[in-house]
């Protein structure tokens, strides 16, 4: 009984984050060496336009897949480097509700302005990275009005930095 | 020679050369006492406003924050125990202890003196060695800018990994996506997927700024979610007499040295330098069971070795175009981003940007003391206590609207934001950033290298073996990689018995 379960935690350790990590980046690599295929040739060189990207793919897939060779050989012999622990659900939580707020606030800078769209980002990204009470959003509301007040007047009066306009400002 | 220390000379006469050298000072020195925020951070964020500026004053400004930096680092170190950049880490040894003893303002007040006395003592050993090694390099060929190239990304990705292949993998990532885009030889297009957008590559800056800085976010609400507070008591004098300076000058001096010679290998950096520096000023104490309780020597050791180093890093970025560290790589696409190139042709054709480095170096480190003495102490004592949860997102805004004024294009935001997400999970993983970004840095210099060499030699290989430059640089990379592994454990063992 014992002899399995050690058996199948050295089986699932082979496939841990970090290698799947490379196997992710190793079908990065070999898409890229696909695309080497459709690139034109340029005007003759020695070495045309094809070749160095090819070989700098190459010597890519060769070290992701070398190590994860090396990940499965240390792993079988017991060993391997420490991965980071886990993120905790409401940490995990977090950075991905950030990441949407960011990449929502990035696709609506065009729509409402760069100003407009940082305020509305503030206020969220703020609220959610604070407690989780109605005092602590009007709280991170006032803080994103001072903050984007303040960066307009540095970005539009004092420096004229060009940002994209939008439905206020 | 002294035709050209004149002209550095006539740059600090210069008041707009002064003024933004300093505004560069005080942001480093923010942005390095806060603890997550660095001087790599504030350089990629600041780096596009510079873009309208004469090169010599965008780079003074760059510079500036280079500095303020390191320097700012100490603060948080020193009051809060948290290092406010990696190479403050050994400065909390000796910094905290003595500022819970009530003695907070003459920890920093050594502190100031010593990261002003390493700064000053690593630029005069870069206006010294810099151009010997200038005019030496100016032997290169292309063939030798090519293995130049190969050197620094086997130097980089040997010495910021944990793996040697995750570094090289991570470093042809960087050349692999330097080459989307347009050939720059016969304007091809390559790995474009069909995208139109991405036909003019990809923007070198908006992957910095997603991979240093919005990554670096997101790995902040990851790591803790702490605020740091502050607890402000009454702060004693920070005044020191010049005697009980002097009476630390063996160590001052030997912590500097220490740091220069860090500085110019490429691939080390302050963090080594800091602890190293630290470690050796307790072998040579009369009293090295004091060290740990709170004594000036723990605190002039690590901040001048640290800042010793940043005079030392300029010379193989300057002269060889190979960046030292995460730091002088930003700092060379700075140089990149102004149309001037790091390496042997910067002395021939634009030596007096390299006399203006060498005078924002020397603006820099004076206007850090007074910044320092005229109120940035007081302010710190604020601004430490700004919450993350503020703070973060801010930044994230500053990042976008960096990024946007690049080129004032929307496809450099979606790029900042692919970026941002290769750059947290390379964090998660483990996967090394910074031979990445040299790659994208370098690529089309060493493809361009390469292929004019090759044309040159009518595509053989025998001139990479028989020049003598050539063979050396190989003979360097092949060094460089053994020494890594050596280098490796010796790093591994004085952290462990730092730490012990």
């Amino acid at each position: 009984m014992k002899a399995n379960q050690s058996a199948s935690v050295k089986k699932q350790s082979v496939f841990s984050p970090l290698f799947i990590f490379d196997g992710v980046l190793l079908l990065f690599g070999i898409l890229f060496l696909l695309e080497s295929r459709h690139i034109k040739r340029g005007f003759q060189q020695v070495l045309d336009a094809r070749i160095y990207p090819r070989v700098v793919a190459v010597i890519f897939c060769i070290t992701v897949a070398a190590h994860m060779v090396k990940i499965v050989l240390e792993r079988r012999a017991g060993g391997g480097s420490k991965e980071k622990t886990p993120l905790s659900a409401g940490v995990a939580f977090k950075i991905g509700a950030l990441f949407a707020l960011f990449i929502a606030y990035v696709f609506s800078i065009q729509w409402l302005g760069y100003f407009e769209a940082g305020f509305l980002f503030l206020w969220f990204s703020i609220a959610l990275l604070g407690e989780n009470s109605w005092r602590w959003r009007v709280h991170a509301l006032i803080i994103a009005f001072v903050v984007i007040s303040v960066t307009y007047f540095i970005f539009g009066v004092l420096l004229n930095i060009y940002v994209p306009s939008g439905l206020f400002l | 020679m002294l035709e050209n220390l004149l002209s550095g000379l006539h740059f600090i006469a210069q008041p707009d050369f002064v003024i933004l050298t300093s505004l560069g000072t005080l942001l480093g020195l923010i942005f390095g006492a806060i603890p997550g925020l660095t001087s790599t951070l504030a350089i990629v964020l600041i780096m596009p406003v510079t873009f309208g500026m004469d090169p010599t004053l965008g780079l003074a400004m760059l510079t500036g924050i280079y500095i303020g930096g390191v320097s700012g680092g100490q603060i948080s170190a020193i009051l809060l125990n948290m290092p406010g950049t990696p190479a403050s880490i050994a400065t909390c040894f000796d910094g905290y202890p003595m500022a819970k003893k009530g003695l907070a303002g003459k920890a920093l007040s050594y502190g100031i003196v010593a990261s002003f006395v390493g700064g000053m003592l690593s630029l005069l050993a870069l206006v010294i060695i810099a151009p010997v090694l200038g005019r030496i390099s100016l032997k290169f060929q292309t063939y030798e800018y090519f293995l130049l190239g190969v050197f620094g990304l086997t130097i980089i990705s040997s010495l910021t990994s944990k793996s040697l292949l995750q570094g090289i993998a991570s470093a042809s990532l960087g050349l692999m996506l330097a080459a989307v885009g347009a050939d720059p030889l016969s304007g091809v297009t390559r790995y474009t997927f069909g995208i139109a957008a991405l036909d003019g590559g990809i923007g070198m800056l908006p992957a910095m700024i997603g991979l240093f800085v919005i990554s670096e976010i997101f790995a902040q609400i990851g790591e803790t979610d702490s605020e740091y507070v502050f607890e402000s008591g009454a702060m004693d004098s920070m005044k020191i007499s010049f005697k009980e300076v002097l009476a630390h000058w063996k160590n001052l001096l030997r912590s500097s040295l220490i740091g220069i010679v860090i500085g110019i290998l490429p691939g080390a950096g302050g963090t080594i330098a800091n602890l190293l520096a630290y470690d050796q000023a307790k072998k040579y104490s009369k009293h090295p069971e004091k060290f740990g309780t709170g004594i000036p020597d723990g605190i002039i050791a690590p901040e001048s070795a640290n800042n010793a180093v940043t005079g030392g890093a300029f010379v193989p970025m300057l002269t060889l175009g190979i960046p030292g560290n995460s730091v002088t790589a930003i700092l060379m696409a700075g140089l990149l981003l102004h149309g001037l190139t790091p390496g042997p042709g910067l002395f021939r054709d634009n030596i007096g940007v390299v006399y203006s480095i060498f005078a924002s170096l020397f603006v820099s480190n004076i206007v850090m003391v007074i910044l320092f003495y005229a109120f940035l102490i007081r302010f710190f004592k604020w601004a430490l206590r700004v919450p993350k949860k503020i703070l973060l997102p801010v930044v994230v805004l500053m990042a976008v609207a960096g990024t946007y004024n690049i080129r004032y294009s929307f496809n450099d935001l979606w790029v900042l934001a692919i970026f941002s997400g290769m750059g947290f999970v390379f964090r998660r993983t483990g996967f090394p950033i910074s031979p990445m970004i040299l790659g994208l840095i370098l690529g089309p210099i060493m493809e361009s290298a390469l292929r004019t060499g090759m044309m040159r030699s009518g595509g053989s290989i025998m001139p990479f073996f028989t020049r003598p430059w050539s063979l050396g640089l190989i003979a360097l990379t092949v060094i460089s990689i053994c020494f890594s592994g050596v280098y490796k454990r010796f790093e591994e063992r004085k952290k462990k018995a730092l730490i012990s």
